[in-house]
This record gives C-alpha cells, structure tokens and sequence, in this order.
C-alpha cells in the first residue's frame, strides 16, 4: 500500500531540471504537419519512422485477436460468442484478407456505443481522478456519496461530453453560471483527496496538504507535470518560481467541501409517490380509530361499572433522590416519580438499579408500578420492560435503610424468590407488585431508604419505566389500577376534571385491547412514514468570506508568510486571460487555460492518456512527467497532430478512439515472428502491437463474463463481494457487509474501495491505491496473482458457474464443450493441440465421477490461461 | 532510448533457449515429468541461469531497506566536534556548495546530537544509546561511515539504492541476484518483499520490480496486515491431485500460446503458477510461527505491540514478525528478501521518532542476527542495513518550525552496515570529516556496494548483464569499484 501523504511542501523546481526550460519540447505549441491525403493519419507517422529504419511491420492480428483486443481495450469486456461468429464470416467473406474493414468499423462503432465503453475508460479517468469510498488516513471514514462523482464521469463518457467541457466541469463545475447538479457533482472531482479527521490533526496543515494534493492531481491530470511532490527542492535552474506554484495554489485555496442533499435520478419522484399512498393509508386508519371512539367509551362505561366499591389506595408515591444503573444507563426521574432507563449499551451482565428515596416514617410494603403506555395516543409501543415484546425479569429486590450516621441496616421481604418478577405478557399496559417486609420498619427522619433492584439476566431484561411506593401495612396490596386513577374515579363522573377524566380513560385505552390494537396499527403506519430523499452529492463551494489569503508559504510552510500571490500561471507557459476585469482570475479562467489554442500540454498530455490505453504504454512513456526528467515523446509529430485532432474533432474522445483503433498499427498482430525484424524487446517504433496482461478490475470482469456471472448493471451504490475476515480485522472502521444477489457479480469498478482494507485480489493485480493521481499503473507478476486465480473463492465461484452451464449440456461431445470454452474465455478456436491436451484433462478430472466437477476443473484450467487474463 | 519499458518485453534469445534446451525444452513433456517427480527438474528450472564467475560467500541476502534516510550522527557516526559546534554556522566553504530540500542554508546552524555513544564490542565500535541491542553485535558487524550518493531526493535516491538507477524502469538487486543465480527454494519465491510502512514507499512496486528482466524475478510482496499470504487452500471441490492436474495442463497450454506468440512474459506466468502450486504447501508452513520456541519468539518481540499500548500501529510486532519470517525464508531457500520500515525521514521531532523507530528495529534486527549466526546460517547470509541516503549536521530551520528539531537530506556522506556473507565483521570503514559533512577517507558509492554485494555472490559486476533492446545493461551501469576491504 503507497499511502504516501504530501509530507512536503511545495517547491517544483526539480520539474525542469538544468537547461532552458523554455526550450522544452513539451512547452512548444504543437505543430500539425499536414498527412497526404489517402493516408491514414496514425499510420503516415509510424509508417514513416518504421521506412526510414527500415523496419517491416507486423501484418495485421487475425480477425478473432482483433475482435477481442478492441472489445477489452474498449469495453474491458470479451466479445460474445455470437459477436466472434459474426466477425469472422465476414472475415471469411473477405477471402483470407483478415476482417472487411466494413465489418471492423461497424463493430468498433457497436463498441464505442455500448454503455459498457463508458464504464470501461471511466475506470482509466477514475484512476486520475484517485477516486475512494473512504476518507483515508486513520480514521478512513466512508464516503457514503462518492459514487455519484463516478457516475458522473461514466455518464459523460458514455455521452461523450466533449474533453474541454468535461473537464472545465471537474475543475470549475461549482462556480459555472447556471452550474447544472451535473456541474456541481463534476466538481467533486477535487473531493477525492485524501481527508486526515484524526484528532488532534493540525487542522490548516491538512487543509493545506489537501490544497497541493488538488493541485498535483490537476496538474497530473491535465498538465502532464508534477507540481508538487513530496521529494521536491530548490534547483539552480528553476525556471518555475516558487510564487508561481502558489499563484496556481490560489486557485484551489479556498475551496470548502460541501455535501448538499441532491435527490438521486427519480428519488423525487418514488418519495411523493410513497408518501401520497402512506398519507392515504394512515388517514385510513386515524379513520378506523375514530369510529373506534363512541363504542370504546361505552365499554370504558361499562368497565367503570363494573370496578365496584374502591378502597382508598395505602400506597404512597416514593420520589427517588438518586437512581443509578451498573449498567451505566441514563436514569431520568420523572414529575410523577416515574423512573427512566434508558440503556447505554446493551450488557449481557447483571444490571443493577440502585435507588434512594428519603425515608418515609413507616414501610410495610413495596409497591413496583411498571409503567406502560399511558395509552393516550403515540405512546402505544412503549413498554414496560427492555425484554422482548417489552417483558421484563426483576431477579431480586433488597432493601436497606441508611442511617445519618452512615450505617446500612437490612429490611427483609417476605418474598425472597428468585426471579422475583416478571412480565412477558400485555407488556403494554401499567403492572403493580407488592412485596411486603417481614414486618413494618419505623425509620427516623434523615434516613434513607437504599431499593437495590437486580435483573440477572442482564440489559435485555430490565425495567424501562417504573415508579416506587410505600405502605405502612405489610398486608398492603397493589392493584392493577393506579392510584391516580383510583383517585379519579372516587370523583362523580360529573364532578370529574377533564384532565381526571382523561387520566381514566387513558388508563382503560391501555386495557382495551380492541382499542390497543388499532392504536398500534396507527402508531406502526406513523414509524413508517417515507423518508425524505437522502440523496446528497459530494462537492465544493468557492469561499466567499473570510477567505484564506493567498500567499507564499516560504520553504512549504503555511506558517510563514512569504509574498502574498494572485491566481495565475506559470511565465514559462503561454498568459492567462481573466475573465473580469475587476477581482481576479479564477477556477473557470483556469479551466479555459487549460483549454486555450496556445496551450502546449492539455492536449498532447489528453491523447497520450487515450494512446497509452491502446498501445499500453504512451508516445510519452511518462504520462505524468511532460518536463525535462520525463521520457521524450516516441513519436514526436504523430503526438502533435493528435492533440491538434482532438482540438479538431471537438474533443470527442469516441472520435479519437475511433481514429486510433481504424489505424494498422493498431489492428497489427503483436505475436513476435521467429525473426524478428529487430531486437524483439524494443517495440519503440511500433512494428508490432503490444501484448499486455488487463488491469486489475478486467481480471475481475473477465472471470464474471466468460461465466455469465457478470451484471451489467450500470452505475449506483458500490459494492462489497466476500471477503476474507482476517482481511478486514485489522483496519478500524471495519464492516464489511457482504453485497447479496447480483450485487455481489458488479464489475470491478463498483467494488467499495477502502482506502485503508483495499481489495485484495484488485491489489495483487497493481490496482492503484488512490492516495494520489496514476496515470500510470504498474504491471507486475507474482506467484500470489496465481494463488488469486487459482483458489480464491470468488474466483472458483465463476469456474463453477461456467463449469455447471457446461454440464447441462450432457449430449454434446467434449469437444464441443471445449470449443466453446475457448469461445467463451478467449474468443477464438481452440488449435488441435491445445483441445487434445483440455479434453485429456477433462477426462482425467472425470474419473473422479463428477461431471459438473470435472467441467468446473476444466473451466477453471481455461480461465487461468496466460492468454485469458492478456489483451493480445 | 529509455531503458524504461513499462511492458513485458519478450527475448528472442532465452526464447529460443527455452524451447531447445534440456530441462524446460517442448513443454508439456517435461513439465508433465516435473510435476509427477515431484520437482526434481523444477529445482533445476528455477536456478542455475548463470553459474557464479568464482565462488561465492553469500548464499542468500537480508535486506533492511530503512526508508526516508536514518540520521547516521545519531545512531553510527559520533561527532563530538559537531556537539562542540552545535548552534555554529558550517563553514562558508561548505556552506557555498550545499544544497537542501527545506533548510534555509544562509541561517542555518549545526545541531549536536543529544545521543550518547559508547564503544562495544572487541572491536570498539561506537553506538548509540538508541541501539543497545545491535550493540551486543558489532563483533559481527561492518559499519560503513563513508556512503555517498548524488541522488538528493527519496523516490530518485531510493531507486538508485535499490536498482543502481534513479529512473524507473530498472531491476532491483533482489531481482539481479535471482536471475544470476537462481532461487534454492523449490517451493517459495526466490525474491521476497516484508513491508512495515508508515507512511508508504514512494516508488510503489518499482522498489522491487524485475524492471526489463523478466518479471518473474520480481519481488513477491507479502501482505504486511493479517496472514502474509492469501488464498494458499485449494477449494474445496478440487482434490490435490486434480490441483496438480490443473496446473500442469495450465501450463501446457500457456506453453502453446508462448510458442504461438514468441513472448517470454508466458514463461514468466508458468514458472510463477509452477511456483503457486508450491507455495500451497510450503507457504503455510512457513508463516506458521506457532513452532517458533518461546525464546526465540520473545528475542524478537513478535508481541511487543501488544504489551506496550503506545504502539497504536501495531508495528513493533509487524516488523518483529517479518524479521523472523526473513530468517524463516532464507532457510528455505529464498534468496533474497528485503524489509521496507519506513519512515526514517525525520526533518522534524528526529529525538522522539527516530526513537521511536529504533523502539520497533533494534531489538528484532540484533535478535535476527544472533540467530542466523546460532543456526549457522550468518555465514551464507548476507545482512545489510540502511537507507538511501543519510541527514544533515545541520538542524533543519525550515521557517515555520518553531524549534529546531530535525535533520535535512543529506547524500554527501551516510552510513551503512554490513553482517554475515564473507563481509568481515569488527571494524568500520570510512570516515566522515569532524562535523560529518563529507566523506574523507574510503568514499563508497552506491555503485561500489552494489559491486561489492554481486562480488560477494560470485559475480563480477561487469558481467552479469542482461540484453535489453540492442544493449547489455548491467547493475553498475558504467561504474563500480569492489570494496576489498569489507571482506577483510
């Protein structure tokens, strides 16, 4: 993992290295040479450096390599077994001299117009972009909105959003006039840099390092140059000064992260919709509840009726001057003397309330009320206990009497049983205990009476909502009915307060339990109520007061001042022009620099990104190092006209694209011959294609196709295939909750990047670690990439599945099977040889018995081929 | 031209050598045959590329690459002078020709350092009180006080340390090593990576990569978090012998198509599938520690994280645990392995974090020593320790520091040490000037080690070269002296 932060300030001067920067060929505009016409643009200009070394290129790649190498490089998916049938009779059509180019154009147009280019090159932009799900650094928060910044660039893509806009967008999308939502989630390209929320964090210094790292990913992106790096110093020859760095700092000074909530596409639209009907259904039932009214006070007559004669209650309401939980819950007394637990976490150990009241003269009883619903409206699900269904378990109850000396002295209950009490049923309305002493306690003023109330069985059982009395008589009893009820309910009906009488029918709602149930109906149907569109962007906002001030940081240190800087460019590089006349360039002034005929680097930097995707590797072999220190460019005038085309073609990248792949030298053959026409290592004139393993996610995506696995849903939240336990439990903020359903077969671009717990089969095959911009990504080999292939699940889930849907094929001779195998893997015919050894194989796994077993061993040999995982 | 080839490059010579000689000539045969006798050709695939030009000493090789640059005048190069001058100007004659990243030069003063030196060992060989456990090694030990470079920056610096060119693009010893001789182990990757990093390795997989060789004489990187090594069991539904089948019809097939295409990037992928199906039996083994005894376990402090709270990264028991895993590597066979620790780039707070990172290394790294040498493994088993460049005698006034607490980069003069592999241990070679700014006696380049490592693994340096693009390109490039001296 390359978490490498920005230690460092500022100084680019190693950028330019000794000589005249000026000079550079990087810095010139590019010159067009004009191509005979007839000649194919790309091919003059290789064709030409290959003639003059007298160099005789490859012939072009046979119409199945082809078909396959343009279906990967555009798509980054293989071509389909109908798609290769296609292409080859019309190969065949043309008598043996490889595909009709009719055939070829049609089907790079097909590629080019599948949704699935978009996600492919958006893949290569992400890289650029250093796009994570997670914040980085220690804390390495997720980004719950990320994705829709990678939405944007798939969608634009697949419209093909002309280069300039697309990236004026990114660079400037929030201060655009009239910025659309796209504009502004287009600008969130700044937010992908890293983010240290660690406490105790220098909070300027990392906003500043935020700041270069904005810089160095626009300047890698767009300008082909490494601004700011962390090994950076003074040179004798800078021809960039120091100010000139931040004059380009200025512009991305004072940015401030914003996440405004913006409707997902058609959120708005399911939200009324939900809510209309949820509106509706609950009118319903505050309906049915209504009607419920006139037959519920006869039966509330009719209960009274029927109570009879009331003693006087003997309880006395204790007030608690201290409730405790072990537990650590919030304890919160109440005006009624109600007490209410609310639990902190949840504890699997005993929970012990401790209470203390001021001792009354006389104790013959306890009286526990656990409280339920009041029954008046809302508050029908609560309950009177933690447990399930809102029961609880009191194991114990003791009882103590502290003295004003301090001294504790023991009442002893009667009732000593252990669990005392529970309740597991009607756990919506209010149930009273009594639990008398041994006998009466006399206690003296300044006393204090100590409940010590255990629930054994931990916080999952205790009481929610409670409330203590007193009784001087140990034979008092405690009857379901509350003494403010009983109180209410000595009065005449007609004498009775209003509130008397809502004390009484409250009380009978929470025992009617037709009434109950309707309540709870309703009180359900409110939970339910449709959330308000969650969706929100991730993006910036220019900072228009107190701003931060644009000036030198002296040596990269934020803390000294150096002259203070307007936004500008650097001298070498051709003047830019503000906007206004009055305050200032800005990011937009910026982006259309970029932009400007008289730019040498936007353009030429752009088309050696889309080259390099094509040949592997660019006519600049360092795509993020256009100055002196970087490789000169292969083919110097061939770069120079393509940036010129662009500009030409609008920006349109499908055009380039389409340019490019339409060249022989993209459609020749990359197997080497046995001889070769020059040192076969050094392809630097191009004589042949370039044969290259896919990237990480294609390795991915390629398992899922050829298995019929894959979904091809475009788009939306990322996703977590399986991942081993051991992978995630050493970062922090570990969960991984494994996407279930198609989710789970999402090509390799939707799979959650962490910064910190990055995938691990996307790592062992040089996936970039997003810490900063790649315009490169490395290729490596090792025997763990095999491992990968070989035994990880997820991969064995695709030669299972690939294995099955050969089984189900019984009557069909293996070596079909085979053919379409290779089909279906390589895209192309197996040569004899190769069918001889897979059907040797395949009956070797056969004679363990299985034939799903076998055709699983089979496929899985197939889709660990050299050639499977390579673009030829 | 630029040696810089981000692309397998095929080689039309070891191509033809392929399929014409012996061992590994027409494929599916002979690999069938290897994998049925259980490897015994597969040894012989795997080593003797190029025999030795004379006999070696080191069998194997430790690499403790100390990223970011250790400060040599506060662990292996006393100045009592520079204490003397501590708060003093350097020299205008110096000062005229320095160069720094941060350290405003004209205001710039030398630091003393705080660190107390004692002389251990017969050899009398000053320490650092941040080393007391290396310090009950030196005996064993060269200490280099006069490396110097011209790379002035990490990712250049470390590049050129690591490959002989600051450019990308170029193999790394690990990989030189390995395509001259071979890895000894049939069963574990000849080139091995352990990485305890902080804050990242700026040349990514080009600190280990096979460059224009073929790459699998790259480094394997093990995973520095949770198991070393993932997905080493076979699924389920596949029995061994049927893993075994796979393979070798893998690489059958991949044999074809290498013949079909011409390129040599293919025989890198069946050497390393050739390689995985080994792996899964003997990687298990290998990063099982659990048959470690409890001393040898404690000597290296694989659970100190979890005793000292402060260690909030864990990688005191990181870097513990892959020095033990090296020991474990290079007694199976595994010929060159090296340990990335970074930071060491300490331009501010140097007392507390280089402390800090003495805290995770001196204790695993002396205990490593003692115990290849108790195995009799230090002899064949060359142990090197430093970084790509050294720090300042100057304290790094960057403004904006409100103190002054740290070292600049410094690749004018730095330290190094050596152990084990026919390196003469007990003395120190070189010497710095009194402030320990420049070297003044036996200035050793980049290159002249490197010389001297291949000279200790049986190689002249001016011959193991390998043909890329119409040229043979060696480690040295144009340059290179051996040190005798080192070898006493």
């Amino acid at each position: 993992m390359r978490l490498f932060p920005l230690i460092c300030s500022v100084l680019l001067f190693s950028l330019f290295g000794p000589g005249k920067a000026s000079d550079h060929w990087a810095f010139q505009t590019p010159v067009r040479v004009e191509v005979p016409e007839g000649k194919h643009p790309v091919d003059f200009f290789i064709d030409a450096r290959l003639s003059d070394a007298g160099i005789e290129p490859l012939p072009p790649a046979d119409p199945a390599t082809l078909l396959r190498r343009l279906s990967l490089d555009l798509t980054g998916l293989p071509p389909t077994p109908a798609e290769l049938a296609a292409f080859e009779t019309s190969a065949i059509r043309n008598r043996g001299a490889g595909p009709a180019q009719s055939a070829i154009r049609n089907q790079i147009d097909m590629l080019l117009d599948s949704p699935h280019f978009a996600e492919r090159w958006a893949r290569h932009w992400l890289d650029l972009a250093r796009y994570a799900d997670s914040d980085g650094y220690l804390g390495d928060t997720e980004r719950a909105w990320a994705w829709r910044y990678r939405d944007w660039v798939i969608d634009a893509i697949d419209r093909d959003l002309p280069y300039d806009q697309f990236s004026i967008s990114q660079i400037a999308g929030d201060l655009l006039p009239d910025a659309s939502e796209a504009d502004r989630i287009a600008a969130g390209f700044h937010r992908n840099a890293l983010l240290n929320t660690e406490a105790g964090v220098d909070k300027e210094l990392a906003r500043t390092k935020q700041v270069v790292d904005r810089v160095n990913a626009v300047a890698t992106t767009w300008l082909g140059l490494t601004l700011a790096c962390a090994e950076c110093h003074n040179h004798k020859h800078d021809p960039l000064k120091q100010d000139e760095f931040f004059k380009v700092y200025a512009f991305f000074n004072n940015l401030d992260d914003e996440d405004p909530s913006l409707p997902l596409p058609g959120e708005t639209e399911r939200y009324q919709t939900s809510l209309a009907a949820w509106e509706k259904e609950t009118a319903a039932l505050e309906a049915k509840l209504a009607e419920e009214a006139e037959s519920l006070t006869k039966r509330q007559e009719k209960w009274e009726a029927g109570l009879g004669e009331l003693p006087a209650s003997p309880w006395a309401v204790l007030h608690p001057a201290k409730a405790e939980s072990g537990a650590g819950d919030t304890m919160t007394i109440g005006m009624d003397g109600g007490i209410l637990a609310k639990a902190k976490k949840t504890d699997p150990d005993t929970v012990t309330y401790t209470l203390e009241f001021p001792a009354p003269e006389v104790v013959g009883s306890i009286r526990i009320e656990a409280l339920g619903s009041p029954g008046d409206g809302r508050e029908a699900g609560v309950t009177a206990g933690r447990g399930k269904e809102g029961s609880f378990v009191l194991s114990t109850l003791s009882a103590q009497v502290r003295g004003a000396d301090g001294k504790l002295r023991s009442l002893a209950f009667s009732d000593t049983r252990d669990p005392l009490w529970k309740v597991e049923t009607e756990t919506r309305r209010r149930h009273a205990q009594s639990f008398p002493l041994k006998e009466a306690a006399s206690l003296a003023k300044g006393e204090t009476l100590v409940l010590t109330l255990r629930h054994k069985a931990g916080s999952a059982t205790t009481l929610r909502r409670f409330r203590v009395s007193a009784a001087v008589e140990t034979g008092a009893v405690a009857t379901d009915l509350p003494d403010e009820v009983i109180a209410a309910l000595q009065i005449a009906p007609d004498k009775r307060t209003t509130t008397q009488r809502e004390v009484i029918s409250n009380h009978y709602r929470s025992l009617d339990g037709v009434w109950m149930a309707k309540r709870l109906e309703l009180d359900h149907q409110l939970a339910k109520i449709p959330s308000k569109p969650a969706g929100k962007i991730q993006t910036v906002k220019e900072r228009s007061a107190e701003r931060h001030d644009d000036y030198v940081h002296v040596r990269g240190d934020y803390m000294r001042r150096g002259e203070v800087v307007a936004p500008g460019v650097p001298a070498v590089l051709h003047p830019l022009k503000a906007r206004r006349a009055e305050g200032g360039a800005d990011r937009i002034d910026f982006a259309h620099w970029l932009f400007d005929e008289a730019n040498p680097l936007t353009a030429r930097v752009a088309v050696n990104q889309i080259w390099q995707h094509l040949f592997g590797v660019g006519l600049v072999a360092t795509p993020d190092d256009f100055g002196t220190e970087g490789a000169a460019p292969t083919h110097p005038e061939l770069l120079d006209w393509l940036a010129s085309e662009y500009r030409r073609l609008g920006w349109s990248r499908k055009a380039l694209i389409r340019l490019i792949v339409s060249s022989q030298a993209y459609q020749r053959s990359s197997a080497i011959p046995d001889q070769p026409p020059v040192d076969a290592t050094d392809n630097t004139l191009l004589w042949r294609q370039n044969r290259y393993r896919v990237e990480a996610e294609t390795v991915r995506d390629l398992h899922l196709a050829a298995s019929g696995l894959l979904s091809r849903k475009i788009g939306g939240k990322p996703v977590r295939p399986p991942l081993p336990g051991f992978v995630t439990e050493v970062g922090r903020s570990v969960a991984w909750p494994v996407s279930e359903g198609e989710d789970r077969y999402r090509r390799g671009l939707y799979i959650f990047l962490k910064r910190t717990i990055m995938y691990p089969s996307l790592i062992a095959f040089d996936a970039p670690d997003t810490s900063v911009a790649c315009s490169r990504r490395d290729r490596t080999q090792s025997p763990m990439q095999a491992l990968t292939l070989l035994n990880d699940p997820v991969f064995f889930e695709c030669a299972e599945a690939l294995g099955k849907s050969l089984t189900k094929q019984p009557d069909i001779a293996p070596d079909t099977l085979i053919d379409e195998l290779f089909h279906r893997c390589l895209g192309r015919d197996p040569e004899p040889a190769e069918r001889d050894a897979l059907r040797s194989a395949h009956a070797d796994f056969l004679a363990a018995g299985d034939p799903e077993r076998a055709w699983t061993a089979t496929a899985r040999v197939v889709l660990n081929l050299d050639e499977f995982i390579t673009r030829e | 031209m630029s040696p810089e080839s981000p692309l397998f490059s095929p080689h039309p010579r070891s191509r033809r050598e392929f399929f014409t000689s012996g061992a590994s000539g027409l494929g599916a045969l002979a690999l069938a045959s290897m994998l049925r006798d259980d490897g015994l050709l597969a040894a012989e695939s795997q080593t003797g590329f190029k025999a030795p030009h004379f006999a070696p000493k080191a069998k194997n090789c430790i690499y403790f690459f100390m990223e970011g640059g250790p400060s040599q005048m506060d662990l292996f190069d006393p100045k009592p002078k520079l204490n003397e001058l501590d708060g003093q100007p350097l020299p205008p004659s110096v000062l005229e020709k320095a160069q720094f990243a941060f350290i405003k030069k004209e205001e710039a003063r030398l630091m003393g350092s705080p660190r107390t030196f004692k002389k251990y060992g017969q050899c009398g060989m000053d320490l650092s009180d941040l080393l007391p456990h290396l310090s009950t090694c030196v005996d064993d030990i060269a200490f280099v006080r006069s490396m110097y470079c011209d790379q002035f920056n990490h990712l250049p610096g470390q590049l050129l340390m690591l490959t002989g060119s600051p450019l990308r693009g170029w193999p790394t010893l690990g990989s030189w090593l390995n395509y001259g001789l071979g890895s000894d182990s049939r069963d574990l990757p000849g080139y091995v990576v352990l990485t305890t990093l902080g804050r990242g390795l700026p040349g990514g997989a080009a600190s280990w990569s096979s460059g224009f060789l073929p790459s699998n004489y790259g480094g394997a990187l093990f995973r520095s978090q949770g198991s070393p090594v993932l997905n080493l069991e076979t699924p389920d539904r596949i029995s061994p012998a049927m893993q075994r089948r796979s393979i070798e019809v893998i690489n059958d097939l991949n044999r074809i198509r290498q013949e079909r295409t011409g390129h040599e990037e293919i025989a890198a992928r069946i050497r390393n599938y050739e390689l995985a199906f080994r792996m899964q039996s003997a990687a298990p083994e290998l990063i099982d520690l659990s048959g470690e005894s409890k001393a040898t376990l404690e000597a290296y402090g694989v659970d100190r994280s979890e005793r000292d709270s402060s260690d909030k990264t864990g990688f005191q028991s990181s870097f513990a645990r892959n020095c033990l895993l090296a020991r474990r590597l290079v007694e199976r066979g595994t010929r060159f392995v090296t340990l990335f620790l970074s930071t060491w780039d300490q331009h501010s707070n140097l007392d507390k974090e280089l402390a800090t990172n003495t805290r995770i290394s001196d204790q695993p790294v002396a205990a490593l020593l003692k115990d290849l040498k108790e195995r009799g493994l230090l002899d064949e088993t060359l142990v090197v320790w430093g970084g790509e460049f050294g720090r300042t005698p100057l304290g790094e006034n960057r403004p904006g520091f409100k103190t002054v607490t740290g070292r600049d980069h410094h690749p004018h003069s730095f330290s190094l040490w050596m152990a084990g592999g026919g390196i003469q241990g007990g003395q120190v070679i070189g010497q710095t000037d009194e402030v320990g700014w420049g070297v003044v006696e036996d200035p050793i380049h980049v290159h002249d080690l490197h010389a001297t490592i291949l000279h200790l693994f049986g190689f002249d340096h001016k011959h193991l070269t390998y043909r890329f693009q119409g040229r043979d390109f060696r480690i040295t490039d144009v340059h290179g002296e051996v040190v005798k001296k080192l070898m006493g």
